[in-house]
């Protein structure tokens, strides 16, 4: 099992909280420390930059992978993209997860950048295209409907070789399946119930087989929001607040999804969301709740939403904690 | 005086070599460490560094304590405005205010408009225009702006911590380009390969403009940007570095000629050696930089110890005797902080 630490931000918005987090992520062993790229002001997550940051990541650390969930494609130049993300994989010493989505949470990035959103899935495959070729080929030219490239020779290359891991965040059953048909990892965001879950995982390696793809690179990649105290009822004291104050005040596209999720906001409800697919709790509750994912979806992977930028800082640096020390361990953790 | 460090990388040194001259720089009392914008360019090894100038200088506040981070420069038509605002910022906050950020045009190069889809013609507007944005994001809470870029009611975040916003710096040599950037009050940052003669030359047309756009034109202070080599002896010096920067202005782009104003076959080492480079033992280094400084009131100084073509440890021992013999004696004269510039 891999454990991602999922890097939302924090209630003071200070990235040098966000740093501290980072290095704690890193001591405590989580696998990989995860970022967002999110526009001007939307609520929740506030990395507008987010190869800038994550550099910051890699200078303060040195075991601990590096991921992205995800650059938007749409709303940047591919070139730019594949010379950050190289810079990042040099400067890491090889540690970047690189990670893409179609589209921007919020529409207003796309109009800033001039990037209509009906043309995001077309250029989602043309960037991954001329990333992929600035990282492996000495010199290449593309040709697309929105990438037109004279012959280039892009540096510097990256570390890992042939190139860093490639996830795609798959909110659409189609994205999910270019995912699996090109052979990209695939990351699933939080609010699927187990059920939904099941399908997405039957779906996407089913596809992943016909395409060829033999599974040992790609990953399911599963997101969850986690919230651990001593005891359970602690734990939903603790968070009930500060989550509920997300969603409905902080998360606009989160809230858009979970209406179409459940009819109306009037069916909100705390226990329910716990049921359904938060794992907040004590550390045997949240172990007993991960084997559920283990067991029925083959959960291998699991992005950890641990903080909310709702959440007192000192809370999400003690959930961390308990996470790391008193669930972690009864996972089996590969290499 | 202040003095400036300028990070180019070697073509047989790691990234972490570079890493590492860097943090000397930071230990060693220099002012400031300058990156740049560069794409492609397979003429320097496949080493070159700087596609990504923001990664690299977060990465740079991260491994050190106090040296300020310069970018010279981020070339404003081929990135949206809105990710360059984004981006300093983000430095800035990571760096606890130490970014000093330079802009360009484009320059050089034709490549770079076709590969990153911008028409040439419009590269001169995109450069203005980008620039009113950039600072728009940074000091307003909301606004708006119609030209190339179309932003309706758009607030950025996060913002810079130094206030107003982080010193910026020109870099440029069409007439135009100085005009718009004195027009700002900015200070020019005066490119390595040109000629004593030409840095004179520039740095009184630009100062003459500033006064007449009424800035207290000596508050300005601009950096200008030298090759050196300093070896224990003069003999050694230049045999050091004939070959070194030969291959370096052999091997670069054509901007070499445009800053020198000459065919890159007129470039001849002597010329190199006489009127733009610093290169010899420390007094003779020395000499060369008070005599500038008489001459064009020089008070902002940046180095280039490596050309891409010297390595590592031959870059390191050039340094090395500069902050021992050479820095020290400029180090007297500094009079200047960095609020004095704008």
């Amino acid at each position: 099992m891999k454990f991602g630490l999922f890097i939302m931000g924090t209630q003071s918005g200070s990235y040098h909280d966000i740093l501290e987090q980072v290095e704690y992520a890193e001591e405590l062993g989580f696998d990989t420390v995860v970022l967002g790229e999110r526009h001007f002001s939307h609520g929740d997550l506030l990395y507008p930059s987010p190869f800038s940051i994550a550099a910051a990541f890699a200078a303060r650390t040195t075991r601990i992978r590096i991921g992205m969930a995800a650059r938007v494609l749409s709303l940047d130049h591919p070139l730019h993209i594949a010379e950050d993300a190289a810079t990042l994989d040099v400067l890491s010493g090889g540690r970047l997860d690189f990670g893409a989505t179609r589209a921007s949470l919020d529409e207003e990035s796309h109009i800033v950048f001039q990037s209509p959103l009906d043309e995001s899935r077309c250029r989602l495959k043309e960037a991954l295209e001329v990333i992929v070729k600035a990282w492996t080929e000495e010199q290449f030219s593309y040709e697309g409907l929105y990438y037109k490239i004279p012959e280039v020779s892009v540096y510097p290359k990256p570390t890992q070789k042939p190139h860093p891991p490639i996830s795609v965040v798959a909110v659409s059953h189609e994205t999910l399946i270019f995912a699996a048909e090109k052979g990209y990892s695939a990351v699933i965001g939080a609010i699927r119930s187990i059920p939904e879950l099941k399908e997405t995982a039957e779906s996407y390696w089913r596809v992943s087989q016909e395409a060829c793809h033999n599974g040992a690179n790609v990953e399911l990649i599963i997101n969850r929001f986690i919230y651990v105290s001593d005891t359970y009822e602690k734990a939903c004291r603790e968070i009930e607040g500060p989550f509920m104050d997300f969603i409905n005040n902080r998360a606009p596209d989160l809230k858009a999804a979970l209406i179409s999720k459940y009819g109306t906001e009037e069916n909100f409800s705390f226990d329910r969301f716990v049921n359904d697919f938060c794992l907040f709790g004590s550390p045997e509750t949240v172990t007993s709740r991960i084997n559920e994912l283990v067991n029925n979806v083959g959960l291998s992977n699991l992005l950890c939403s641990l903080n909310l930028i709702t959440l007192e800082h000192k809370l999400c640096m003690k959930s961390m904690e308990l996470f790391a020390k008193d669930v972690m361990p009864n996972f089996h953790r590969g290499n | 005086m202040k003095i400036g460090f300028y990070a180019t990388g070697s073509a047989t040194s790691s990234h972490q070599d570079l890493m590492n001259q860097i943090r000397y720089a930071d230990e060693e009392g220099f002012d400031s460490v300058w990156l740049r914008e560069r794409h492609f360019h397979p003429d320097h090894h496949g080493r070159n560094f700087f596609s990504s100038p923001f990664v690299a200088a977060s990465y740079i506040s991260n491994i050190t304590k106090r040296i300020r981070i310069g970018i010279g420069a981020r070339l404003l038509p081929l990135d949206h405005p809105i990710h360059i605002a984004e981006g300093a910022a983000t430095v800035d906050i990571i760096s606890n205010g130490r970014l000093d950020l330079g802009i360009a045009r484009i320059g050089e190069n034709e490549l770079y408009q076709n590969a990153f889809g911008i028409e040439a013609g419009e590269t001169r507007d995109r450069f203005e225009q980008s620039f009113e944005v950039i600072i728009k994001a940074w000091t307003e809470e909301r606004f708006s702006y119609d030209g190339f870029y179309k932003l309706s009611e758009v607030s950025v975040h996060p913002k810079p911590v130094q206030k107003p916003h982080p010193p910026m710096y020109l870099v440029g040599i069409s007439p135009e380009t100085l005009r718009f950037g004195a027009k700002q009050g900015l200070p020019l940052l005066l490119a390595g390969a040109q000629t004593a003669t030409i840095v004179k030359k520039t740095l009184e047309t630009y100062r003459q403009i500033l006064k007449e756009m009424r800035y207290k034109q000596e508050n300005v202070v601009h950096p200008v940007n030298r090759f050196i080599y300093v070896a224990e002896t003069n003999k050694k010096a230049i045999e050091e570095t004939k070959e070194a920067i030969m291959g370096f202005i052999h091997r670069a782009s054509s901007a070499i000629g445009n800053f020198l104003f000459l065919p890159k076959e007129k470039v001849t080492y002597d010329l190199l050696f006489k009127e733009v480079c610093i290169f010899g033992d420390p007094d003779y280094c020395l000499r060369r930089i008070e005599e500038m400084k008489n001459i064009i009131d020089l008070r902002y100084l940046i180095l280039t110890f490596n050309y891409f073509t010297v390595c590592h440890e031959k870059c390191l021992k050039s340094m090395e005797l500069f902050t021992k013999y050479v820095m020290p004696h400029l180090k007297k004269s500094s009079a200047l902080t960095a609020s004095d510039c704008l």
